[in-house]
């Protein structure tokens, strides 16, 4: 993950004098995207005198991919409501998140950067809904294109102070990701999927990525013609979510990942599954054989549930193996990253409710000794607790909003 | 501990309760309900030398483990109620809601022990149908030392249908408070023996939560959930068990009906009856109660109302549910005599009372032998918390 070079904004309809761009000097924005060529005339000889490139949406520059994303956040979100949203032994809430998305473009466009851009959607339009937009692209390896709604653009226009103050944290959470402190790390990734995203594999694929995030588990995606076995290495198990049967050379990668002690899971179309069938009670939808030191679990039946494909995979490579747990994480989406030498980790939150009840924890796989914690205000980290487990270690989180990085050192 | 009440007491409170139509057509078997001994431990730690000294000798108290589970397929209803993700703080779910894995290890190494031919370890978790094991795994437990405790240990999730062809129907004998039977996962009717073993805990809607109401989630969620069907049992458990908390729908049609649709739609009223003619059907032969460690204000971490992590440093056991809950009851500072409208019964019926109106046990502690000695105080004051907490809350 690379700290983002370009921190861009669409610059608001309403804010038709350039006089405007003063309300961008010491915040990181360093790009703008306008939405007509013809109001961006004195917008962008003004910008370019503070050398601001300035370009039409919709035509990102070079090396930049453009996902269209949604405003991230937890359904029926608003200010006050999510007060309770802990209160009752329920399942998680739905959270629209494009961390997926970003981590797909990233997977198909190598080398690009990413940027989500999102139109401003009611109800979710609270100051803190500006900073969780930044944050859940950022943490996933993307940019966010800040986008004001109109009526915050225009109060900021008029120099209201509640939203200048908003303008402010906004501007302070780019500059966070802006000022990255953790060039060169990893993504970190138990689970890959392999297919090509588009088509008829489109749905399953893309909607199980979004699943599997929602349980926080941590993915590599592997599109179909860019299989490797060094892209397969260090993961427990890979999905073949497409739906035709893999090529020869595909199926051949895959094999060999399985004989190395991988699981693959698979829809029908990968065909029969040679080997002994697994021990233990009989999985209820997948036949579970034995090849080499792995295993291949083939459905019985055409995969059309991706929740359910998500779930069946999360224990068909088993809970044990979990790379992130959390406890009273709410709505929360986890990215774990870390340095090659395997002695820094860097596990970043990102909570997507307005308020938050509980503290959380979260235990994170890997042999770490201390935790630091940071958080979009710029602040020098502060230790947190850390609880040494079995190959964990559970690490004590007080009440934070939006977001934060907890850096694990062995 | 409050003062035993006296036998006039407790008729007068039988009245109470049938005139309030609490006891519906079972009342009067409660008299004479069965009375068998409890034996209560100290127990500090959840070391394993402790908890196997404590619990061998309280199994011995109670006539021996043996007697109740050799040659026997034992099932063991632990209790993991609610989301694997909720703790109370930082505090992890076995220290205050879910029964903690090294009681349910040792006891199950001493049934093993004491010639178990099979010990099956059940639960209904939230809204799933996943492997038990993997449950446990998201709590950070290691399900390996439950299943090396013994030998020919399993785990099943009850939650569904699980590895049977079909749910198990079963009536209920005194023909029920609600419903006059049940659907169940076959786990329930293919052991001989019956253990209920939870956690020493206050509730939102019942008022205390021991080895009855544990017996609560042995419905599958895939019929009494809010998920299930309409005609059919769903493949797979979605949600709760609103069904039974509100009364708002019925089971899926295969399934017995309510008999009664007339009665109030209320949880306290039809959670206690629910869990009575559950234990009905499924008579509990042992109840092991684990309040070493628990939380006060709840039986989770959610709901309102201030909780706290706990540790009363006790276990208790008995062959009979409703003495053994009886005595919890005065070890956390309640009468089990008490009857809707006082502590902790304030908006709900007693389970203790309607279970002794069915004939299952009495709960009177003056029929209840308590091995270790009658009970003096509480051996953590939940009751005096209560009392704290609501004064606040009136306050406020």
């Amino acid at each position: 993950m690379v700290a983002a070079k370009l921190t861009p904004m669409r610059w608001p309809r309403q804010w038709s004098d350039a006089a405007l761009l003063d309300l961008l000097r010491g915040t990181p924005v360093n790009y703008l995207l306008v939405e007509d060529g013809t109001a961006a005339g004195p917008l962008r000889t003004a910008a370019e005198s503070l050398r601001l490139p300035v370009t039409i949406a919709g035509a990102p520059p070079s090396g930049v991919e453009m996902v269209q994303g949604d405003w991230p956040g937890t359904k029926a979100m608003a200010p006050g409501e999510n007060e309770h949203m802990a209160a009752g032994p329920t399942g998680e809430p739905w959270i629209d998140s494009n961390g997926w998305k970003v981590k797909l473009a990233e997977a198909l466009h190598p080398g690009s950067e990413i940027w989500v851009e999102a139109a401003p959607a009611a109800p979710r339009l609270y100051p803190e809904s500006y900073v969780i937009g930044v944050a859940d692209a950022s943490a996933h390896g993307g940019c966010w294109v800040i986008s004001l709604d109109d009526r915050l653009a225009a109060s900021v226009a008029a120099h209201d102070t509640a939203a200048l103050a908003t303008w402010k944290r906004v501007a302070t959470a780019a500059g966070f990701f802006k000022d990255w402190r953790w060039p060169g790390m990893m993504p970190a990734a138990l689970i890959g999927v392999i297919s090509d995203f588009t088509g008829d594999n489109e749905f399953l694929s893309q909607e199980l990525l979004n699943l599997l995030a929602r349980s926080n588990q941590q993915v590599r995606i592997l599109p179909t013609g860019k299989v490797t076995a060094a892209g397969m290495a260090g993961l427990k198990a890979v999905i073949y979510a497409d739906e035709s049967a893999p090529g020869a050379t595909l199926r051949k990668m895959v094999a060999d990942f399985v004989e190395r002690g991988g699981t693959l899971v698979a829809g029908t179309k990968w065909g029969h599954a040679a080997g002994a069938e697994a021990g233990g009670e009989p999985h209820p939808r997948y036949d579970v054989r034995v090849q080499g030191q792995g295993r291949v679990a083939i459905a019985r039946k055409p995969i059309d549930d991706p929740y359910l494909l998500a779930q069946d995979t999360a224990v068909l490579v088993s809970h044990r193996y979990d790379l992130v747990r959390l406890w009273n994480g709410g709505a929360v989406r986890a990215n774990l990253s870390s340095a090659a030498d395997g002695k820094r980790g860097l596990l970043q939150l990102v909570f997507y409710a307005n308020a938050r009840e509980g503290d959380a924890t979260v235990r994170v796989s890997g042999a770490w000794r201390t935790a630091k914690l940071f958080t979009l205000d710029g602040a020098e980290g502060r230790d947190v607790p850390l609880v040494p487990e079995k190959g964990a270690a559970e690490v004590q989180l007080p009440a934070i909003a939006q977001y934060a990085a907890v850096q694990l050192d062995a | 501990m409050s003062e035993l009440r006296t036998r006039r007491q407790w008729i007068c409170g039988a009245a109470q309760l049938a005139g309030a139509g609490v006891l519906g057509s079972v009342v009067g078997r409660g008299t004479d309900a069965p009375a068998a001994p409890v034996a209560v431990a100290r127990c500090r730690t959840y070391s394993s030398p402790e908890l196997l000294a404590a619990l061998n000798r309280m199994f011995d108290q109670i006539g021996g483990l043996g007697r109740i589970v050799r040659g026997k397929t034992v099932g063991v209803k632990i209790n993991l109620t609610g989301a694997q993700h909720y703790r109370l703080g930082h505090v992890p779910q076995s220290e205050t809601h879910f029964t903690h894995p090294q009681v349910i290890g040792a006891a199950v190494h001493l049934m093993g022990r004491a010639g178990a031919r099979r010990i099956r370890v059940l639960e209904s978790p939230w809204s799933t149908a996943d492997p038990l094991e993997e449950f446990m795994l998201q709590v950070s437990w290691e399900p390996r030392d439950i299943l090396g405790a013994a030998p020919n240990v399993e785990f099943e999730n009850t939650n569904y249908l699980g590895q049977a062809r079909k749910y198990s129907r079963v009536l209920v004998p005194h023909g029920g408070y609600i419903f006059p039977g049940f659907d169940l996962n076959h786990s329930y009717t293919d052991c001989d023996a019956f253990v209920s073993m939870t956690k020493l805990k206050e509730h939102g809607v019942t008022g205390v939560t021991l080895s009855l109401k544990n017996c609560f989630g042995i419905t599958p969620a895939t019929i009494y959930g809010t998920g299930a069907g309409e005609d059919e049992p769903t493949e797979l458990p979605r949600g709760g068990r609103t069904i039974i908390h509100s009364g708002a729908r019925q089971p899926s049609r295969s399934a017995p009906q309510e008999q009664d649709l007339t009665t109030p739609r209320q949880a306290g009223y039809r959670i206690p009856r629910v869990v009575v003619d559950l234990v009905s059907v499924r008579p509990v032969d042992l109840a092991i109660v684990d309040g070493v460690k628990t939380m006060t204000g709840g039986e989770g971490p959610w709901g309102r109302g201030e909780k706290s992590a706990v540790s009363p440093g006790v276990l208790v056991a008995g062959t009979n549910p409703v003495n053994t809950d009886a005595v919890c009851m005065a070890l956390m500072g309640y009468d089990p005599m008490a009857v809707r409208g006082t502590p902790p019964f304030e908006t709900c019926d007693s389970t203790l009372a309607l279970a002794e109106a069915a004939g299952i046990g009495t709960r009177d502690l003056r029929r209840i032998d308590v091995a270790g000695g009658p009970i003096r105080e509480p051996a953590f004051d939940f009751a005096a918390l209560r009392r704290q907490r609501r004064n606040v809350s009136a306050k406020g």
